[in-house]
């Protein structure tokens, strides 16, 4: 890849980095307020055992949260992208199972279940954007243009030499 | 595969676990500063809402004066309890639709075991076409609805009862 295109594509995943960092906070406050509304959510899904949903539900707003302000702050982002990756392919699939079993229920992604924001292919076509947006980030931006600059510049991973 | 992609590789899965245990720390912390913790395992099941059951049958309108005229049929009276009591198709069998519930069993029982022809099923707004195809959908044959539901049952003088029969 030239250096003027590696340019280009570092700056066009810089609005992306902190647009998806801004989306995995907003998405992970309601969650870290609410947290038995969140496992209620989780469990509506009918997909994660009993003992694992409260677990589920406490621990993952926080790596959402933190995920989200490292990726704001770019710091540590090709990890912090390939975490919120992982997180959007789970997300997804847990819509995905939801749809095939024609459940009617809110996706409790932003807000608990009461909220009228029902689950469809609109929701799956948002995650898949977000989706991609993560992983332009995870493949373009080399941390040059947030905290990872003063963080070993030259062997940051995907760093051309 | 290179040493240094290996370095990197492995400084990678370093920093997300970092970042993931940051974050269960931050959950236990905030957890156990609640003033009402929420328990890493939960005690009992979540009260989840399951889908309602939907009718797979639809059953057929009639007029409401054609069920008047219709022999062998046991009418069934889909509308509130309150409703019911007050004025009903005489000998007509209340249950109540519900849209959040299945058919009560055992008010399925008491209707096929009457061996009806027809059964008419009558209501107010939409419940009698709704309990009606429910019905149908439990495998009842000859289940039908009336039209207009009660108020045109009214209309045309059906005998009435303020007492009936309840399955």
């Amino acid at each position: 890849m030239s250096p003027r295109l590696a340019t280009v594509l570092l700056w066009a995943a810089l609005p992306l980095r902190v647009y998806m960092g801004m989306v995995f906070i907003a998405a992970s406050l309601y969650k870290i307020y609410e947290p038995f509304q969140f496992a209620l959510s989780v469990a509506t899904y009918q997909m994660v055992p009993l003992e694992v949903i409260n677990l589920f539900a406490l621990a993952l707003p926080w790596v959402e949260l933190v995920v989200g302000v490292t990726m704001v702050l770019g710091l540590w982002t090709r990890e912090s992208s390939l975490l919120i990756i992982g997180m959007m392919v789970m997300f997804m699939a847990a819509l995905l199972y939801a749809l095939s079993r024609d459940l009617q229920m809110s996706c409790g992604c932003f807000a608990s279940q009461d909220a009228a924001d029902e689950i469809g292919w609109h929701t799956i076509a948002r995650d898949s954007l977000w989706l991609l947006a993560s992983l332009f980030v995870c493949f373009f931006d080399t941390g040059r243009l947030g905290l990872d600059r003063f963080l070993s510049p030259r062997t940051t991973m995907g760093d051309n030499p | 595969m290179k040493a240094t992609t290996i370095i990197q590789l492995k400084r990678s899965a370093w920093r997300m676990t970092v970042l993931v245990g940051v974050s269960l720390v931050l959950a236990v912390v905030v957890n156990l500063a609640r003033p009402a913790p929420l328990p890493w395992v939960a005690q009992a099941p979540y009260e989840i809402f399951d889908d309602c059951p939907e009718a797979t049958q639809t059953a057929t309108a009639v007029t409401a004066d054609k069920a008047l005229r219709r022999q062998d049929s046991l009418w069934v009276d889909a509308r509130s309890a309150q409703e019911y009591a007050v004025l009903h198709v005489k000998n007509a069998r209340h249950v109540a639709y519900d849209p959040l519930f299945p058919v009560d069993e055992a008010a399925l029982t008491a209707i096929k075991s009457a061996g009806r022809r027809w059964v008419i099923v009558y209501g107010s707004d939409q419940t009698g076409r709704l309990l009606a195809d429910d019905l149908a959908s439990a495998g009842i044959p000859g289940v039908v609805y009336v039209e207009e539901g009660f108020p045109r049952l009214q209309e045309l003088a059906a005998p009435m009862d303020a007492t009936g029969a309840r399955p």
